[in-house]
């Protein structure tokens, strides 16, 4: 693409307003934006105009309180807010609290389970209550900032995902039931304190090397 | 050309996923098995593609 006016110079951009192209002598630069000669503004070449103004207040993007409602909805708060992955969390994480308490497999740890469902039905509108008074100050808001952070970045979503699947998998495919595996539920504990573990250990060896390289 | 491969593999995240999808309901259509009894396979190849999108990244 040449320019309208030089057709040997290569185009740097397009008017604005009639689409011309411009190489680098022809372009007007005016309002944040580039025009043509017959299409600038009047007021000469870079007005300080639209572009310098500043923001007052950042953008309003959520309503606290809508957000606080929606909560209620298993998944929906969070996807109010933008974060379609904790959504599918709270979905699942509701979905298995009722389908472990409905199927009597709990064996004896349903006031447990029943008080955790509860808890966990107040903690989404607060947590989509919060999520949007963030947003609106402006921050960005990491979906899983309320993790701790051992359970952040590495690879522990992805082989969440893979050993729930595997899981579920021979669920549904009748190879075990539900009541044996509710029987092994501490052995989810012990893999949280060793992932815990690891983390820590990794952390205090690249702490380790970094006093060493000082 | 490693970040490149990661990119690679987030952007057939959807793509995969919606065959994967596909592929339960077809076998519920054709061989009986039902979608209710494979849909966790949805979880693990999810998983599978984030370690590998991750396993990639520098």
């Amino acid at each position: 693409m040449m320019c309208a006016k030089h057709p040997e110079a290569p185009a740097a951009a397009f008017c604005r307003e009639c689409g011309m192209p411009l190489c680098a002598e022809c372009r007007i630069d005016a309002r944040g934006t580039v025009f043509c000669q017959e299409h600038a503004p009047a007021g000469g070449p870079d007005v300080a105009g639209l572009q310098a103004a500043p923001h007052p207040m950042p953008p309003r993007v959520a309503i606290p309180g809508l957000a606080f409602l929606l909560g209620f909805i298993p998944g929906i708060g969070a996807i109010y807010n933008a974060q379609y992955a904790k959504g599918l969390v709270h979905v699942l994480v509701f979905g298995f609290l009722v389908t472990i308490l409905s199927s009597g497999a709990a064996s004896g740890a349903e006031p447990l389970l029943g008080i955790l469902l509860g808890a966990f039905v107040l903690y989404m509108p607060f947590e989509a209550y919060h999520t949007a008074r963030r947003r609106n100050l402006g921050d960005t808001v990491p979906e899983f900032a309320s993790l701790p952070p051992a359970l952040q970045g590495s690879n522990t979503t992805a082989v969440v995902l893979i050993a729930l699947g595997v899981l579920l998998l021979m669920i549904t495919m009748d190879l075990v039931s539900l009541r044996i595996i509710l029987k092994y539920w501490p052995a989810l504990l012990i893999a949280l304190g060793v992932n815990m573990l690891y983390a820590r250990l990794r952390g205090e060896r690249a702490h380790q090397e970094e006093e060493i390289n000082q | 050309m490693s970040t490149a491969n990661s990119n690679l593999i987030a952007a057939i995240r959807g793509p995969v996923m919606m065959i994967a999808i596909g592929t339960l309901f077809a076998l519920d259509q054709t061989m009986g098995v039902s979608i209710a009894r494979t849909w966790p396979g949805l979880l693990i190849v999810l998983g599978l593609l984030i370690l590998a999108e991750r396993s990639y990244r520098p």
